[in-house]
């Protein structure tokens, strides 16, 4: 240890990451725990993320450090009633260019460890990922079972008829 | 939130029981599924969904048809597209997606658009003695009074997609007599026609005709009553704007003379006869009707669009949902429902011959 710029993460796996400070505080969760730990040599645990799934989080951490502060900002949250589009770039969907269960999983932990803009990105790919799709294709793409009766489907098609021919 | 579960986490540590434990108790569990994501995740991936696409998540499975349903994801979806200047309901003449792309290519991208005064500028520039006005329902049907020839056009798009066939309605205006103050409004898809007159008797109170659209003499067949009366709370009523019908649901805002009074918007069901919600702002509104529960509304002195739930009725002072307009934009959001769209239609004589 020593170096009071760098942190080290142990996945549940027991791997351990060493990680400047300034790219763990991406995650809100462990900047609040540093600041109400103070200086600590203890290294932190992040128990249920696996090493494969907090390799990726610190690859989109450390490659998204230096926008942090602009795609944090106040207007971005302010601003809900615009058309909310799913304009993903170029890294970052190369970045989600995984299985679909590592894709969940950086989903889930970078919701977990309050990681906004990883968790925005990635709800972007989902989306465009439905983007198009039948209700049967959606479920074909994420393996999902229908647990609704033929009765219940058509009714719910009916009662959504007008949104359909746009 | 999370701070203050963090402070409990520090101390914990304090009481010397070891990092690992406390940060176990709020770890998630391991998920590798669509549906295992958290609830607050769904609601995230939606909002980056259009109307189409969910509508077709809804019917995927029981569990995210609920977080549709039960998130406001499309109440949310329904106020950006009555802020971009459409209304729910079955569709006109253009989809809601080429409205919105011919709007925008129009006026930039990200502009709140008001597509009331486009379609009727126009044409009122060139006929001084006729008054136009354009009425909301299920299609967007406009409204021409020729006072000259005593009698009340309605025009309406197409019935059916794709049909080139505008629809056409002439009204006598001799079939309301002895009151000249009026405003129109029709769902041609209800066979509804709707006319507003001032009571005879009073200044400020005002009279709702619901009337066959084919056949204008005969009252409308669903309707429990013939005719609505309304008296306004608002004192010095200059007149009623923007009226809006969705199914049963008629909505209207009566506009104080005194402008330091504000606007009050009243909704009634049409059917039963009955007033379902009324509210008085303080302030000059716009509004628009987005289903059979939810109305929208917002103001030029507001920051954002205030969505209210009108059945069944609630507080209407307290809104269930607030939409922050985008800041940059705060001059053209003043004409997202305009407050003067011209829907009166009354006092307008021929000048030239």
């Amino acid at each position: 240890m020593g170096d009071s710029n760098r942190l080290t993460l142990v996945a549940s796996d027991g791997g351990k990451f060493v990680v400047d400070k300034e790219v763990v505080q991406m995650s809100v969760l462990l900047k609040n725990m540093i600041e109400d730990l103070g200086e600590t040599d203890e290294s932190i645990p992040i128990p249920n993320v696996t090493s494969p799934v907090l390799t990726k989080v610190i690859e989109f951490c450390e490659n998204h450090r230096t926008d942090a502060a602009r795609t944090d900002g106040p207007n971005v949250d302010g601003d809900d009633a615009r058309m909310r589009t799913a304009v993903v770039s170029d890294w970052d969907r190369q970045f989600f260019d995984v299985d679909q269960d590592l894709m969940f999983e950086i989903i889930v932990a970078a919701n977990y460890l309050d990681i906004k803009s990883l968790v925005d990105v990635g709800c972007k790919v989902v989306a465009d990922m439905i983007k198009g799709k039948s209700p049967q294709e959606i479920r074909d793409l994420f393996d999902i079972v229908n647990d609704f009766s033929p009765e219940e489907e058509a009714a719910l098609r009916k009662e959504n008829e007008w949104a359909n021919d746009r | 939130m999370r701070s203050k579960q963090w402070s409990g986490v520090a101390k914990t540590l304090r009481a010397g029981r070891g990092l690992g434990r406390a940060i176990f108790h709020w770890a998630p569990r391991p998920s590798g599924t669509f549906c295992s994501l958290p609830e607050d995740v769904l609601v995230c991936i939606l909002s980056y969904c259009d109307l189409r696409d969910l509508m077709s998540c809804m019917l995927v499975c029981r569990q995210l048809g609920n977080v549709v349903r039960t998130n406001d994801c499309l109440l949310r979806y329904k106020t950006l597209l009555a802020a971009n200047g459409m209304v729910d309901g079955p569709l006109d003449h253009l989809g809601k997606l080429q409205m919105l792309q011919q709007y925008v290519a129009l006026s930039g991208s990200g502009t709140y658009v008001n597509t009331h005064s486009r379609y009727c500028s126009p044409i009122d520039a060139r006929n001084n003695d006729w008054t136009i006005s354009f009425s909301f329902s299920s299609c967007n049907s406009y409204i021409i009074t020729k006072r000259q020839e005593a009698v009340t056009e309605v025009y309406a798009p197409p019935e059916f997609p794709g049909s080139r066939s505008i629809r056409h309605w002439t009204i006598p205006l001799d079939t309301f007599p002895g009151e000249t103050n009026r405003a129109v409004a029709v769902d041609p898809a209800q066979d509804l026609l709707l006319v507003f007159q001032r009571e005879t008797f009073s200044e400020w109170d005002v009279a709702v005709h619901i009337r066959s659209l084919q056949d204008a003499f005969t009252p409308h067949p669903n309707a429990v009553l013939p005719i609505l009366h309304t008296a306004p709370s608002l004192l010095m009523l200059s007149h009623l704007s923007a009226i809006q019908i969705h199914r049963h649901h008629v909505a209207w805002m009566q506009l104080s003379r005194d402008t330091g009074l504000g606007a009050q918007i009243e909704i009634w069901d049409w059917q039963a006869g009955r007033m379902i919600w009324r509210h008085q702002f303080g302030v000059e509104v716009s509004f628009a009707l987005l289903d059979a529960a939810h109305i929208v509304v917002t103001s030029n002195t507001w920051k954002d669009l205030r969505v209210f739930r009108f059945d069944p009725p609630s507080d209407p002072s307290v809104d269930v949902l607030r939409l922050n307009l985008p800041l940059e934009h705060i001059s053209h959001r003043i004409q997202v429902f305009p407050t003067h769209p011209r829907t009166r239609l009354s006092g307008q004589t021929r000048n030239s011959g």
